[in-house]
Order: structure tokens, then C-alpha cells, then sequence
């Protein structure tokens, strides 16, 4: 291959070889190092592949073995230049051609990440974008260590950066952090302890209290209490008591508990008995084939041209549409689309649903938001949901009992000292 | 001499006495090495002068694919190699 690209570049001939002793004149050439290809008889003549260098040298052997040669044939460079020397446009146009790869090759034509999990490439490149470096740059321009120091300085999560360019695309790898977010939340904790902001936990909603556990604050309520919406659970406000028993203050906490209370949740699901079913038009002419339309188009930026209509009479129809992006190589988009439209019109037919499948779909949706809430936390002890089906629908209703976790966080409000304490007893807390 | 020079070194023979290689691929290619030169040459028969005397090369559509001065390369649908004296 490479050979026959050097032939192309420096040209060669197809020569015609007659006479008595054309064996000769080939012996001869092959003594003096002139390579010939291609050869074969012609009748009485032979035809073979010579090198322009090589034509050159061959005048006296020509001589000495008294054969005639004849040019056929010119190929490769020299002669294709030759030949189309007067065309200056042409010479013009790849001239341009070579300066415009070469000036393109010096700018940055796209920015690839790698291993950026949290953050998303567009994040990246707005920030990047900030401190000037964005596709259409000078490759000269881009300095990697400063990329690699800006990226690193901006985002505390992120541990690693490499940054290089690789043809006309700079390439930047990232290796984030993924503890960092359980490393920040103590750091967080402990800033918030200095001007703590206290906090209850009140009840959601109406239930008996079935077991509560208190990590931090004071319980107000036990097992088994009626609870009301709105009812403070745990107090966020800590008393603190002298040696009389008398609480003289009280510390602020942001309270934390596990209260589990028993409750019932209504449910009620309705089916309807008839239902709207789709059928395709089929096409009479073709028959099996459902009518469809469609429509093709090319996109460049927002100039387009169609071919075909999806614009039909049907009263229903369902649109589907897709397009595709022209792309160079990995990741240069043009701003070239292919895309497709269709149109397949349907009819709407009535239809009624049996009982067994009422209350198939109906249990199924029940069963569904049962599994809902276990994965919550909630567990179910009892049910009493039944399904009736009317005339137009069909009901799944009830209520299920069930043990689930109660209680929002609210700030707490600071209750007032009720009996008035000394000052030094309060120094000496 | 010559000969027994070549086997007692265990040179290669091509090498120090001049022998011709012939390497032929299936039917359709022939690499000739250390030749004299074509004596004859039509697109059916080829032949070739070596200093251990002439091959006779016979086939059909012969064809040099290229003559240099160390090798050659036959192509075409070849049907006898023949050592002639």
C-alpha cells in the first residue's frame, strides 16, 4: 500500500517494448537496477510499469538493444500537476485546504469529562467558561495547570484533576469525593450546637402512642397515650432543677425520638367499568397495514425542510417523533438533524370490564400501596377494605390500622421560669 | 569445491554457490531469487536463466508482477516448473 502510494507521488509509465531481443533490453534494465512492474506480453510486444527516474536511464539500453519504446500510458502526481497546472483555483482550493487543517487544528473544538459523578459536564464547562477556556480556544492558550488548580480551588469535592489536550479536544478526568458528604454533616452539627436552635417534636396525627424511645429532650406523653394533632411530644426545652427540686432554667436541645403510634388511614380506590380502548385504523387498500402518515425532514438550526405531511382528518391520532444529530467523531455536534414524524390514527371503541378483572386491577393497586407503606416504615395490622362494584364503577374502600412512625420536628418555644431563682444558685448550675 | 566448502561451513547455498530460490505459492504465485535472466518471455511459458542451466516456467496468463535485480514475481495460473541442462 505504501509502495503504491510512493509510485503515485513520484509517477510512473506504462511503456510498450518491441523488437527482436525485447528479453535483452529487459536483462539490461534489470543490470543496471531499473525496476520494472507490472509486465506482461502484448502480442509481440511487452507492456510493464516503469519509474520516471527510471525512463530516464533507459536511452542507451534502448540503443544498445535496438527496441523500439512507446509511451502508453502516464500516471501519479507529477503528471496529474502537470496536466492541470493552468487551473490556479484548483491549486488555490487545496492549498486553502492544507492552511484551513492547519489552522483548525490549533484551536480547541470540544472539552470531554471523565468521572465527574455529582457534577454535570455543563456545570463544569459554565465554570470553566468563567475563567475563559471553552471550545473555540487557542490550544496555545490553554494552560492545563491552571484548569487543574481553578477546578480544584472551586470544588472542595473533588480530589483529582487531570487536565490535557489530545488532538483539538482537552480532556479533563476528575476523581470526586463520595465521602464528603457524611464527613460535612458533623461539621455542620456542631456549628449549628453553638447557637442552637431548639426544637419539639409534635404529633401529625391523631393516634394512640404505642412505643416511643427519647435520644434527646423530654418525653411529655408515655405508651398508650390519646394523642391530638398539634400535641408537643417531646420538649425540646430541658428543665434544670437546684438541689430543692425547683427547675431555676431551662436548656435549649433539638429534640430526637423514635415514637411509633397506632392509627387508621382511610383508603379508596375507584375503577371505572367501561374503558376507552384504542384500535388502529387498517388501511383497505393494504390490507393488515394500519394507517399511518408520515413525514421527514432535515433540521439545520432552525431552518428546515419536510418531505411528506402528517396533517390528516382523523379525529384521534398518536404522534411519534424522533431526530437524530449529525456528529463528527466522538462528541462534535453539528447543527444538522435528521428527524422523523408519524402519525398513526386511531379509533376509540367502548369497552366494559369483567368483575374478575375489576377486582384484579383493584387488589393489585391495593396490594401496591400496601408495599408502599412498609417500605415507609408503617406496619399494618389490620384491614377492612372491600371492593363493591356499582353500575359505572367499581370501589375498593376501607381503613387499615396500622403502627407508624409519628411526629415533625417544629422550633420550640422558650417557656418562662415559673419560680423566680436565685442568681447564685444559677451560677452554680 | 565450492560445494564442499558450502555443506563444511553450512552457509546457506544460494548465498555462496549462487543457487537459484524458487518460492511458489499455491499455482498462482512464483518469487525466482538469483537469476541471470529471462530468456524467453510469452503469457504462456517463461524461461529463465540461472547458473545451474534454464527453468522452464509453463502456465497461462504469465505475468512479471515485478523485475529488479536481486528477485522476480511470476503470477498466473502455472503448470509446470521444469530444470532444464
Amino acid at each position: 500500500m505504501i509502495f503504491k502510494i510512493l509510485q503515485y507521488i513520484r509517477g510512473y509509465l506504462l511503456i510498450r517494448v518491441t523488437g527482436y531481443s525485447a528479453e535483452r533490453f529487459l536483462n539490461a534494465c534489470r543490470y543496471r537496477g531499473i525496476r520494472l512492474w507490472n509486465m506482461r506480453p502484448c502480442g509481440n510486444a511487452y507492456e510493464m510499469n516503469i519509474s520516471i527516474r527510471g525512463f530516464r536511464k533507459i536511452k542507451p539500453i534502448v540503443r544498445k538493444t535496438g527496441v523500439r519504446v512507446v509511451i502508453v500510458q502516464r500516471s501519479g502526481l507529477p503528471f496529474f500537476l502537470y496536466r492541470y497546472r493552468r487551473r490556479k483555483l484548483f491549486f488555490a482550493g487545496a492549498a486553502l485546504f492544507f492552511i484551513l487543517i492547519y489552522t483548525l487544528s490549533r484551536f480547541i473544538w470540544s472539552i470531554d469529562f471523565r468521572g465527574n459523578l455529582t457534577r454535570t459536564d455543563e456545570t463544569l464547562l459554565e465554570f470553566l467558561k468563567e475563567r475563559e477556556v471553552a471550545s473555540g480556544m487557542r490550544i496555545s492558550d490553554v494552560d492545563c495547570g491552571r484548569i487543574v488548580k481553578d477546578i480544584r480551588k472551586e470544588y472542595d469535592d473533588i480530589i483529582w484533576v487531570s487536565a490535557s489536550v489530545e488532538g483539538t479536544k482537552l480532556i479533563i478526568q476528575i476523581k470526586e469525593n463520595q465521602d464528603v458528604i457524611k464527613e460535612a454533616e458533623p461539621e455542620n452539627e456542631e456549628e449549628a450546637d453553638k447557637t442552637i436552635q431548639p426544637e419539639d417534636i409534635v404529633a401529625d396525627r391523631d393516634c394512640v402512642v404505642k412505643s416511643i424511645i427519647t435520644r434527646k429532650g423530654v418525653p411529655r406523653i408515655a405508651e398508650g397515650t390519646e394523642i391530638k394533632t398539634g400535641d408537643i411530644l417531646v420538649s425540646g426545652q430541658v428543665p434544670v432543677n437546684n438541689d430543692a427540686g425547683e427547675t431555676i432554667g431551662y436548656q435549649p436541645q433539638v429534640s430526637d425520638a423514635d415514637i411509633l403510634g397506632q392509627t387508621t388511614v382511610s383508603y379508596e380506590d375507584r375503577e371505572s367499568i367501561t374503558y376507552e380502548e384504542k384500535k388502529e385504523i387498517i388501511n383497505e387498500c393494504r390490507s393488515e397495514a394500519p394507517v399511518e402518515k408520515r413525514e421527514y425532514y432535515v433540521r439545520i438550526g432552525d431552518w428546515r425542510i419536510c418531505f411528506g405531511e402528517i396533517k390528516n382528518k382523523y379525529e384521534h391520532f398518536e404522534q411519534y417523533s424522533s431526530e437524530k444529530r449529525l456528529k463528527l467523531f466522538d462528541n462534535f455536534y453539528l447543527p444538522i438533524s435528521f428527524g422523523e414524524k408519524r402519525a398513526v390514527p386511531y379509533t376509540v371503541l367502548e369497552k366494559k370490564r369483567e368483575k374478575k378483572e375489576l377486582q384484579r386491577i383493584l387488589s393489585g393497586r391495593f396490594s401496591q400501596y400496601c408495599e408502599d407503606l412498609e417500605k415507609k416504615g408503617v406496619e399494618i395490622i389490620g384491614n377492612d377494605v372491600k371492593i363493591y362494584t356499582g353500575f359505572q364503577n367499581a370501589e375498593a374502600k376501607g381503613t387499615l390500622t396500622v403502627i407508624m412512625p409519628v411526629g415533625t420536628k417544629r422550633p420550640s418555644q422558650p417557656i418562662e421560669i415559673t419560680a423566680p431563682a436565685d442568681e447564685n444558685e444559677q451560677s452554680g448550675e | 569445491m565450492k560445494n564442499r566448502i558450502a555443506e563444511a561451513s553450512e552457509l546457506p547455498k544460494d548465498v555462496v554457490m549462487g543457487q537459484p530460490v524458487i518460492t511458489a505459492m499455491g499455482r498462482t504465485e512464483l518469487t525466482i531469487e538469483n537469476y541471470r535472466g529471462i530468456t524467453e518471455y510469452t503469457d504462456v511459458l517463461i524461461r529463465i536463466q540461472t547458473k545451474i542451466g534454464q527453468i522452464r516456467i509453463t502456465g497461462k496468463k504469465l505475468k512479471v508482477e515485478y523485475y529488479t535485480n536481486d528477485d522476480m514475481k511470476l503470477t498466473g495460473q502455472i503448470e509446470t516448473i521444469e530444470y532444464q541442462q
